[in-house]
């Protein structure tokens, strides 16, 4: 039954509803045209203060005290926390919340804490507090990673402002392991797996998380370098998806981000920004050794001899990387030397004798674990796998999600696997932890290796840098010959930031991770 | 009637029962333990053996599967969703949060369907010609074009080029209103454009059928002005499907906000469960299914009540 017959009596109700949905829609188009304009949120901050609004690549996990969280976390660790030792805008370690650092011999360092250290809560961080944090994150109990780094410690005396620390041995990385953005001091209060790891004595201070959107860190005046600091805000947005990321930049979103994707590189660099990045990470191939051809070092030669590791960076990384050879040894210590960089090359026949000599002629199949999260590991992976096939060995590849990926590394249930990792210090005693068999998703499952064990630490006690030179060339010569893992490539890691930052560099190498450290000498116009 | 109501309604309880099973199990089934992947983000070595039985135990997952099934179903009963295991936040919490947001969202591309779509269609069956040939190459482009691909192309346009809007992320409504519409727009728009060609689709095929209608011609005979005639006797009788569509359509906008907030950074409900399911963090996970599950089945039932009231032969059935 058609519903309109008594034309008059709808009609004024009807009209009604007619005007408010034409009201709507012009209110509506209104909107739509009326926010032009407001779409940067960058300069906003009450006269003359400083807010630097910055992208960070994950929303961070809670922050554990003393745990290794990744780089999300350790880039806000960096703005709240200072240690014993910290890095300057260089990378060179130099004393943190310690005004000085005297080491008389090589097994005894004596702290002296600058006067008059209070954290952001305004406790005042005394050498109890220090003797307090360091017993904890050296304690291998409470699950910190740092306790392999200062496992030489046997004791923490205080006095006064004084901290002194006796070792075993001597140790060049330990002064390191002091600087990292989870070795910070904290108050007694942070030193359990529960409490947020948010009180520090650093430059800045939080202020206020929003779950899922972002927080803030405000400039602490507690902090023993506060006359220096410029910002008076940074506003930390969350941006887990490198595109939405580099889109916020580009549009004025925020001033800053971090881990630009190598993809954005150049269209970033076209708009106008700065890409400071830093050849920093490494990507390579690790071996599952515990049974089939891959137990045999001359099988996992054959693999680093037929890497085509300029195909690799063009791939994966869009050329922002540089071919690896072999091992990297940063530039500034005294083990470095650019042969142990240059171990293997790009020889597709060699690889095919070397298989040969293994007893594998026609080559064999293996499967190779990435994971499809990750572009760039993921296309580090199909590189590999057309350069096996091109020496006989048929790769298929397993490319779940990076849970997964991870999992199944815990768990070695690969042949092949394809990482990328850095060291956690610049010392390049970082390679322990892929020749002590360690079980981790990253390292070799199953590879163990008593002599080059023996030879890292030996470089770690040694007394002068000719002799901790000649340690690594062995190491090195060592490491061509058993392979722990082939390397493919170092990649670029990149911050990016628009004209009105100024001051702030990232820091060389390994250390691009903790390059928020600088933004205590950053300013925005 | 009521025996009907109670009937649906029991239905959507067994439902929801068979829900929560169905989730619980199929997290146990994907590979990745929790505790391992919580102490695995770092680079500094392979999590100890004590520290992951330790935080399995913190985290309730070394008890008997039936056990973690039967506290997450009372929990599920007395509002306890538990606590992210990566944030520690309790789950309704955040979920308090995000849905909010997430039906702001939704509700924004809604309207702007209906406004475009009614708009579009109604123009096309009226004006026919070079316009109706316009408006149905361009939700057929509307229907077919990926969500991802049109929000980044809105993203480029919008926000780099002209910086008329911000690129994504999100704007507490009640601190700043015209901020908040603002970073809503762009994915309100890039969710909507399938939908408001759907609609668009669906009104002009009504207008064209209502046109012919005899009342249609007994109003025109009448000397009703032409406008009048279309706006109270063609467009009001042509909507009753795409009302139809609309309510039908709020499930597939849901499901299209994972892209979206993905694309453009927005803290909604998706984006919680997409994060939460690769970091296998349960709570997080379950919580959400549950809560998107009762939203549909109590969608439903209100649809089927609805009909049972306006058409007796639905009771019967």
């Amino acid at each position: 039954m058609p519903i309109s017959q008594h034309v008059s009596r709808h009609e004024s109700r009807a009209t009604r509803r007619w005007i408010g949905a034409v009201a709507f829609s012009a209110a509506s188009i209104l909107v739509l045209a009326g926010c032009g304009g407001s779409g940067s949120s960058a300069d906003s901050g009450d006269g003359g203060s400083e807010t630097l609004v910055f992208g960070l690549s994950a929303e961070p996990a809670t922050p554990i005290t003393g745990m290794q969280q990744g780089g999300a976390v350790n880039q806000l660790l960096t703005m709240v926390h200072r240690g014993l030792m910290t890095y300057d805008e260089s990378g060179a370690v130099v004393p943190g919340v310690a005004e000085s650092v005297d080491t008389t011999d090589p097994t005894s360092y004596v702290f002296t804490l600058r006067p008059d250290l209070t954290f952001h809560d305004d406790s005042a961080l005394t050498a109890e507090n220090v003797k307090n944090s360091l017993d904890y994150y050296r304690d291998p109990e409470n699950g910190s990673q740092l306790a392999a780094g200062l496992k030489d410690i046997t004791d923490i005396a205080i006095d006064g402002d004084t901290v002194t620390i006796t070792l075993a041995q001597p140790n060049t990385a330990f002064l390191q392991y002091l600087a990292l953005p989870f070795a910070a001091i904290v108050p007694d209060a942070s030193l359990n797996a529960d409490t947020p790891n948010w009180v520090g004595a650093g430059p800045f201070e939080m202020t206020d998380l929003e779950q899922g959107i972002g927080l803030t860190v405000e400039k602490s005046d507690n902090y023993y370098d506060a006359e220096d600091v410029a910002l008076d805000t940074i506003e930390v947005k969350f941006y887990p998806d490198g595109e939405a990321r580099t889109n916020a930049l580009l549009s004025g979103d925020v001033d800053m981000i971090e881990y630009v994707p190598w993809e954005n590189f150049q269209r970033v660099t076209d708009a106008g920004l700065t890409v400071d990045a830093q050849q920093g990470p490494f990507q390579y191939v690790q071996f599952n050794v515990t049974e089939g051809p891959f137990a045999e070092p001359k099988v996992r030669q054959a693999v680093a001899y037929a890497l085509n590791r300029d195909n690799a960076v063009l791939a994966a990384f869009q050329s922002n990387g540089a071919p690896l050879n072999g091992i990297v040894i940063p530039e500034d210590d005294p083990a470095y030397d650019p042969a142990a960089a240059d171990l293997w090359s790009y020889d597709p026949e060699k690889a095919k004798d070397l298989l040969a000599e293994a007893g594998y002629p026609d080559g064999f199949s293996a499967t190779l674990l990435s994971t499809s999260q990750y572009t760039f590991l993921q296309d580090n992976a199909l590189s590999v796998q057309e350069d096996l096939r091109a020496i006989g060995i048929d790769v298929t590849l397993d490319a779940p999600d990076w849970s997964t990926r991870v999992s199944k590394g815990n768990a070695g249930e690969y042949d092949l696997a394809v990482s990328g990792d850095a060291g956690v210090v610049t010392d390049p005693s970082y390679l322990l932890n892929w020749v002590v068999d360690s079980r981790n998703f990253n390292v070799g499952w199953g590879y163990s290796n008593d002599t080059l064990r023996g030879l890292i630490e030996e470089g770690l006690r040694a007394s002068d840098d000719d002799t901790k030179h000649e340690i690594y060339q062995q190491v090195a010569d060592l490491w061509a010959e058993e392979v722990p893992f082939a390397s493919i490539n170092t990649r670029e890691q990149a911050y990016a930031y628009n004209d009105k930052v100024s001051g702030f560099e990232t820091l060389p190498g390994f250390l691009v991770f903790y390059s928020s450290l600088n933004l205590a000498h950053a300013s925005v116009k | 009637m009521l025996l009907f109501i109670a009937k649906r309604v029991a239905m959507g309880v067994g439902l929801v029962l068979l829900v929560l099973t169905l989730i619980f199990s199929a997290l146990q089934l994907v590979p990745g333990d929790p505790a391992v992947l919580l102490l695995s983000t770092g680079d500094g070595g392979a999590p100890s053996p004590e520290a992951v039985e330790k935080l399995r135990e913190q985290l309730g997952l070394n008890q008997p599967l039936l056990t973690q099934y039967l506290s997450f179903l009372s929990g599920v009963f007395t509002g306890d969703l538990g606590d992210s295991f990566r944030t520690s936040q309790p789950v309704l919490e955040a979920i308090g949060d995000r849905l909010p947001r997430t039906l702001m969202l939704v509700a924004y591309a809604t309207i702007l369907s209906i406004v475009i779509g009614v708009t579009m269609g109604a123009i096309a069956a009226r004006r026919g010609g070079w316009v109706d040939t316009l408006v149905t190459a361009l939700s057929s482009i509307g229907v077919a074009l990926p969500v991802f691909v049109f929000g980044a192309v809105l993203i480029l346009l919008f926000s780099i080029t002209l910086k008329w809007f911000p690129a994504g992320g999100y704007v507490d409504p009640s601190k700043d209103l015209l901020g908040s519409l603002a970073s809503l727009t762009l994915p309100a728009i890039a969710l909507a454009v399938g939908f408001a060609s759907q609609i668009a689709r669906m009104t002009r095929s009504a207008v064209l059928e209502v046109q012919t209608q005899d009342w249609v011609r007994t109003a025109k005979s009448v000397g009703l002005a032409p406008f009048t005639v279309f706006r109270r006797h063609v467009l009001r009788n042509s909507l009753t499907p795409v009302v139809t569509v609309v309510g039908i359509g709020f499930g597939t906008l849901l499901g299209s906000t994972v892209l979206v907030e993905r694309v453009f950074n927005y803290p909604g409900l998706s984006s919680l469960l997409v994060d939460g399911v690769t970091t296998r963090d349960y709570p997080v996970v379950q919580g959400v299914v549950i809560v998107i599950a009762l939203l549909f089945i109590a969608i439903n039932i209100i649809v089927d009540i609805t009909y049972g009231i306006l058409d007796p032969r639905v009771r019967r059935a």
